[in-house]
């Protein structure tokens, strides 16, 4: 047990990391300057236990945050009940401050079941996946009693039948439903790497190498208004295979050009809250929320003039208190 | 082709498992396919590793390259129907008791084991409360009713899988491996028959132990009525009724039962 109270000031973005089983020990016993917790829903589905437990305990000390990742809010076979309402008991529970799930497929009929993927797999942007999904998460809302946070995919496949850009059916979404999006940098940045080798036939790939991943998840960006985005997703990736896709494994440091678009993505929507994401390969609780920190010092840098004044507001509160 | 079609048809591409084929709605490029086989190494990589939390002994014993063939099998021929990783699994000791492996029944136990163990520890918590057992001086045994620790539950194999699975962990402990050879020997010294098999929870960690044909049948009259509301569940003397075998003492087992915390409280049946 311990006290914090190192939070980030309220002109800052809140800045969380991704909890996994390997550092719930750490994150009860060692404080940390961070702001929330996010946790995959589908860890916490069962109806008792030791994760319980871990989760109440981490609640006393963290904000959670819920991130579901099973609900494939693109399926044209819409989620179980019983699925949506485990997730409205987590919901209740942990009363979360950010709750999110995927723009993705994973329920489809084969042989005349009901199978679910375990995978976020692609739509493609059209009007059909559009009405489906704007079902879907308005269906999710009406169930949880609150707006959602949709994120963007990392895609290793692009699906034929698109008729938009992502961020223009993202967008589209957003208007339609109600919710929010996540935006995923780190997915922005593979899908940027990926896209030669998902889109284009091998000709071209030899002709178009050389793609500007960085312009590229820009243009993404600048796509979104500012007021449709409630989080913001930090992650590493690594490539494999003799193709080098690159694979959103979240088992790396976040890139340098994910933090580069983090600094450009907080100057675009302002202070968003932000999430370490470390799945594979997990560091020590130390060396993630040192990645925490660094998000952290990097919307500083962004919002200076703020923090500062902010800051300095503060010390004159103390010293007043104090006379 | 509808969204929904399209949909079914990845989905099932992906869980054939098997070498990708170039398809009409892939185009003509081998990178779809590459895109295609992440999908595949991403299902079966998941499956396998929640899988070997379920069903931990079976995958010390067959270790990680015939588990994952085993997995790999298994989506096959059982589509995952389930959201939820830790819920995969229900037919996967059946599953293993069909397959043509040396020892496959007494493998396909251990599994049996491995998820009642798992199932247990995320069974819904069971509040204790020990001062209730004073009601049992206070009130008639039909008006009275046990409440039993979180996920409690009993299991009857045709092997005696404490003694396997104690070999595996004595194995595992000493960087060894457990051979089949290694646990026919064990069996042969071992009768063919029932055994039977408590699963309970006293707090977060799953505990199983052999237990007699008698205790079996007891415990099984309250197993029958896990979730039901406890107006629902029998009274210790309608139970105590059930009980045919006359060697059966309730004086014996609740002492033990208290202190190996299978009972968790003792609560008075209402009546309405």
């Amino acid at each position: 047990m311990f006290s914090l109270n190192k939070k980030t000031p309220t002109n800052l973005p809140l800045i969380g990391v991704g909890l996994r089983h390997n550092h719930f020990e750490d994150a009860l016993n060692t404080p940390a300057n961070i702001d929330f917790i996010e946790v995959h829903a589908e860890n916490f589905f069962a109806n008792g236990g030791a994760s319980h437990a871990v989760l109440t305990d981490i609640s006393q000390h963290y904000k959670i945050s819920l991130h579901a990742t099973s609900l494939g809010l693109g399926s044209a076979l819409p989620a179980p009940q019983n699925q949506l309402d485990q997730l409205t008991n987590l919901v209740e529970r942990y009363q979360p401050i950010l709750l999110s799930d995927h723009a993705c497929f994973s329920w489809a009929e084969s042989e005349n079941a009901s199978v679910h993927a375990g995978d976020l797999l692609p739509v493609p942007f059209n009007d059909e996946s559009l009405s489906i999904m704007v079902r879907n998460v308005e269906r999710a809302q009406m169930q949880l009693g609150r707006k959602i946070l949709v994120e963007n995919l990392s895609a290793y496949i692009e699906l034929p039948g698109s008729t938009y850009s992502e961020a223009e059916f993202l967008v589209k979404l957003c208007h339609q439903s109600g919710c929010k999006l996540l935006v995923d940098l780190n997915n922005l940045i593979v899908n940027a790497i990926n896209q030669p080798l998902t889109t284009l036939t091998s000709e071209q790939i030899d002709s178009e190498s050389t793609i500007d991943v960085l312009a590229h998840a820009k243009h993404w960006l600048d796509k979104i208004p500012a007021e449709l985005v409630g989080e913001i997703h930090l992650a590493g990736c690594t490539p494999v295979g003799s193709e080098q896709l690159m694979i959103d494994d979240h088992g790396q440091p976040v890139s340098d050009d994910v933090w580069h678009l983090y600094h450009y993505a907080l100057q675009k929507f302002g202070p968003i809250a932000t999430l370490i994401e470390w799945d594979e390969n997990l560091p020590t609780w130390q060396v993630l929320i040192a990645e925490a920190d660094k998000a952290k010092s990097i919307a500083i840098n962004v919002f200076s003039a703020e923090y500062e004044k902010s800051d300095s507001k503060k010390t004159l509160e103390v010293v007043h208190n104090d006379s | 082709m509808t969204l929904k079609q399209q949909q079914t048809q990845m989905l099932s591409t992906i869980f054939s498992l098997d070498a990708l084929q170039k398809t009409s709605n892939e185009g003509d490029s081998n990178n779809l396919s590459a895109g295609m086989k992440i999908y595949q190494h991403s299902l079966l990589a998941n499956a396998s590793r929640a899988l070997a939390i379920t069903f931990a002994t079976v995958h010390s014993f067959v270790g990680e390259t015939d588990f994952t063939l085993l997995v790999k099998t298994y989506l096959k021929k059982h589509l995952k129907a389930q959201y939820d990783w830790g819920e995969l699994g229900q037919e996967f000791a059946d599953f293993i008791r069909q397959q043509s492996l040396k020892n496959s029944g007494v493998l396909a136990a251990i599994a049996d084991l491995d998820f009642a163990c798992h199932h247990t520890e995320r069974a819904e918590d069971v509040e204790k409360d020990l001062t209730t057992l004073s009601l049992l001086n206070d009130f008639d045994a039909y008006q009275l009713t046990i409440n039993f620790s979180a996920g409690f539950k009993v299991l009857k194999l045709n092997y005696p899988v404490d003694l396997v699975v104690e070999d595996i962990k004595q194995a595992n402990e000493i960087n060894s491996k457990l051979t089949t050879h290694d646990i026919e020997q064990q069996l042969n010294n071992t009768e063919n028959g029932e055994y039977y098999y408590l699963i309970w929870r006293p707090n977060f960690q799953a505990q199983y132990q052999q237990i007699t044909q008698h205790e079996f049948q007891w415990l099984t009259l309250w197993q029958s009525l896990p979730s039901l509301a406890a107006r629902s569940q029998p009274s210790i003397g309608s139970a105590l009724d059930k009980v045919t075998n006359e060697t059966f003492s309730i004086i014996d087992w609740l002492p033990k039962a208290i202190e190996q915390q299978l009972v968790s409280s003792i609560s008075t049946l209402t009546s309405d």
